[in-house]
């Protein structure tokens, strides 16, 4: 009963209290917020950056030179004369060509992925923001490679052009550009049909200002969390593409090759003709997790 | 009627038609939406509405649902061309050759949406939503900032709380 106190004015109870200290950030600060305090993302995130430098640095940190054959030194098995992961069929050291093939195997899931969200992107914001028989021509358009599966239309593309890193990589680009180009055409449709837009061309706001100052940022999201689980889908297709022969071509050291070349002799050292598979299997994981992680911190709703 | 004249504001620099000319007149606007796989058939969303707003007036305007509010608002802020009909604000023909353009119209008039969740940009904070208007308006980033600091303020929102 002591804790009470009587009040001549109890409104002044409230107006006394100070406002609760609280943080302003901004969109940006917030996502860097959250994901400071996600830990798993963190995790994968930094395995996927070691990924990225050790194949970016594979001149420094490989062993061996990947090219390197040796006729005795033939399916070796881990750690056989300093050679960590063992040889490979023609005696080439595998970290080695690990490291390497790193390169190719993750240019070749990142690039085509960047140049699809950019063309799709691009493409999809335009036709949800114009609506109407432009949308439908995009869209349509995105439909007819969209009916293809995935797969063989990489494979038809990489097929009828031959094969070739650059050639496989104008495939993947054209598998993912539909997908790419749907997801910005939903995530611009949504917008188009909110209030504020309304709002920002009641305030004299031209289209291109429009889609500069409130469509892009709230497009971005999305577009971004999906281009980022497409670099795991785009790694697996590019090793698809290898093993089928029309990606990369031997010597070439690529994770797809590899396994491809390596798989005859599993019997011999099991061990070693898993390695390949065994990277793609983890970075792609990564990617996911990570791709997951930043779905949860850029979402402006939460 | 003398009393709405007394209360206007004596001399404010936006005010361009003096004390005596009505805020804004509409006439006989009218606003039909061809229904689709009806052929010639259409909404007559708003059919001839005509009203004059005095200088410190309010008007309020009631009615069921679907029978034009919306439509007859957007209207007066040319979101959405009239068929017909003409709009008179401050003495100034709207979209009219020697009248007022739809981009000052707009610098003058402001419409408050009823869904406060999406009348705001989730990806903007609240000040440089407020801040839109003076700098799609020409004003510098910095500038149109201050000035929505000052708007905040004076609604009784602390600035800081609502921008980084």
């Amino acid at each position: 009963m002591a804790d009470i106190v009587a009040l001549d004015r109890p409104l002044d109870a409230f107006a006394e209290q100070a406002p609760p200290a609280t943080r302003v950030r901004g969109y940006w600060q917030s996502v860097f917020y959250r994901l400071r305090h996600d830990p798993v993302t963190l995790v994968f995130a930094s395995i996927v950056l070691l990924i990225v430098l050790a194949a970016l640095f594979a001149p420094l940190i490989a062993p061996f030179d990947p090219y390197k054959e040796s006729i005795v030194g033939r399916l070796k098995p881990f750690g056989w004369r300093e050679h960590l992961l063992g040889t490979d069929e023609l005696g080439r050291d595998m970290l080695s060509r690990l490291l390497y093939g790193g390169r190719i195997s993750l240019s070749m899931g990142v690039v085509p992925v960047l140049i699809a969200t950019l063309i799709g992107g691009m493409l999809g914001v335009i036709g949800g923001f114009a609506g109407g028989r432009v949308n439908t021509a995009i869209m349509r358009t995105m439909d007819v490679f969209y009916a293809f599966p995935s797969v063989l239309l990489a494979v038809a593309i990489a097929g009828a052009m031959g094969g070739g890193i650059g050639n496989g990589m104008l495939a993947l680009t054209l598998v993912f550009t539909p997908p790419m180009c749907r997801v910005a055409e939903t995530a611009t449709t949504q917008v188009r049909a909110l209030d504020y837009i309304e709002a920002a061309r009641a305030s004299g706001a031209s289209t291109a200002a429009i889609i500069r100052y409130h469509v892009l940022g709230n497009v971005l999201g999305p577009v971004f969390i999906y281009a980022s689980s497409l670099v795991s889908v785009a790694i697996l297709l590019a090793s698809g593409l290898s093993f089928l022969g029309l990606g990369v071509r031997p010597p070439t050291p690529d994770w797809g090759l590899m396994l491809s070349t390596l798989r005859q002799s599993i019997y011999v050292v099991p061990a070693v003709c898993a390695v390949p598979g065994v990277a793609i299997f983890i970075t792609s994981i990564c990617f996911n997790l990570v791709s997951d992680g930043l779905r949860a911190a850029m979402d402006v709703r939460m | 009627m003398a009393e709405v004249i007394a209360l206007s504001p004596a001399l404010d620099p936006r005010d361009r038609g003096g004390p005596l000319q009505p805020m804004l007149i509409a006439r006989d606007l009218r606003k039909h939406f061809p229904v689709k796989g009806a052929r010639g058939k259409s909404v007559q969303a708003v059919d001839g509405v005509s009203f004059t707003v005095r200088k410190g007036e309010t008007l309020g305007i009631v009615g069921e649902s679907g029978c034009g509010k919306t439509t007859l608002a957007r209207l007066l802020l040319h979101l959405i061309v009239p068929d017909a009909g003409e709009l008179i604000f401050d003495g100034e023909a709207v979209n009219a050759p020697d009248g007022l353009s739809v981009n000052a119209l707009r610098r003058q008039v402001q419409m408050v949406f009823q869904d406060s969740y999406s009348s705001l940009n989730p990806r903007m904070p609240i000040r440089d939503s407020v801040a839109f208007g003076p700098f799609i308006q020409g004003r510098e980033k910095p500038e149109a900032r201050n000035i929505a600091r000052d708007i905040l303020a004076k609604v009784g929102l602390d600035p800081d709380l609502f921008g980084p």
